[in-house]
């Protein structure tokens, strides 16, 4: 990997990392488990835009892992990652043919769906998929309001962006 | 795949959740039991009809504690040691639609409608 590109992924975790423990402060607007609003997710799918998938899967990997140290949550860590990677898969996997806010509001409720399905396997109980439609309609909004987040900052700067991290 | 179609697909699965909510809702029995699962075991049921007064139970399991507050009309968890606390946060349950569930801890707390039988009518 070329310097410049370790650079730019290195870059865009610390941003990603520092998103991520700013929104921990937050308050719980809805406590239920698994409803955030995943501000991170914007560095995801701005690196998918502009790096590799491979990268992306760096920086996801990164923020998640160094995220729940520093956040102090390593519980968590599981249903990060499974939530994080599947969402990564299928966000790859309709990248070419999603607008950005689609984009995004799919991998939110894939992560969210995902989430719940180790939750179910971890607490050896089904009746958390009670959850599944709450957490369906909190994933939509808060995946089009990161969607479009990265739509309007794509549409302001696209030509600087690509010239930085091409 | 046109930006309508993604528009009409969110519109749906979301439609459909609120559906689903609404229906949950509306079907969730007034009289209840609590059912208290750790790492997926039923370790108490209690029945909130047959309770006079507000008790509570502590669930002790390697270092971990919750303490839940039941009463008659819902259940709430009122202390635990886990690092998000999000289960407390919820505060109380009063029907079936949403258990209380503290994912660090593997507890979930469901309330069911009550299994006790009950009276066709009352003879007055």
């Amino acid at each position: 990997m070329r310097y410049r590109r370790l650079t730019s992924c290195a870059l865009l975790t610390a941003v990603a990392l520092s998103i991520f423990v700013i929104e921990a402060q937050f308050p719980v607007l809805i406590p239920i488990p698994g409803i955030k609003p995943g501000l991170s997710n914007i560095i995801t799918l701005f690196a998918l835009l502009y790096l590799t998938p491979g990268e992306t899967a760096l920086i996801l990997l990164s923020r998640i892992l160094l995220g729940s140290l520093f956040v102090g949550n390593p519980v968590i860590l599981l249903y990060s990652l499974t939530g994080g990677l599947c969402c990564l898969f299928v966000e790859l996997c309709i990248c070419k043919i999603a607008p950005i806010p689609a984009l995004s509001a799919v991998g939110a409720m894939v992560h969210n769906t995902v989430q719940l399905l180790v939750a179910a396997l971890v607490t050896g109980t089904f009746a958390v998929f009670c959850y599944l439609p709450i957490l369906l309609i909190a994933g939509i909004i808060t995946g089009l309001f990161t969607g479009f987040c990265l739509y309007f900052l794509n549409r302001s700067c696209e030509k600087t962006l690509k010239r930085i991290f091409s | 795949m046109k930006t309508r179609y993604w528009i009409l697909l969110l519109s749906g699965i979301f439609l459909l959740s609120c559906l689903c909510l609404y229906l949950f809702s509306s079907l969730a029995p007034n009289t209840l039991t609590a059912e208290i699962y750790r790492d997926g075991i039923l370790i108490e049921t209690v029945s909130l009809s047959t309770l006079t007064e507000p008790v509570t139970r502590e669930v002790l399991h390697q270092g971990m504690q919750n303490r839940i507050l039941l009463e008659q009309d819902g259940v709430s968890m009122i202390f635990a040691t886990c690092p998000d606390n999000l289960c407390v946060k919820q505060g109380k349950i009063k029907n079936s639609l949403f258990p209380i569930v503290c994912l660090p801890h593997g507890i979930v707390i469901r309330l069911r409608g009550d299994t006790s039988p009950k009276p066709d009518a009352i003879a007055r």
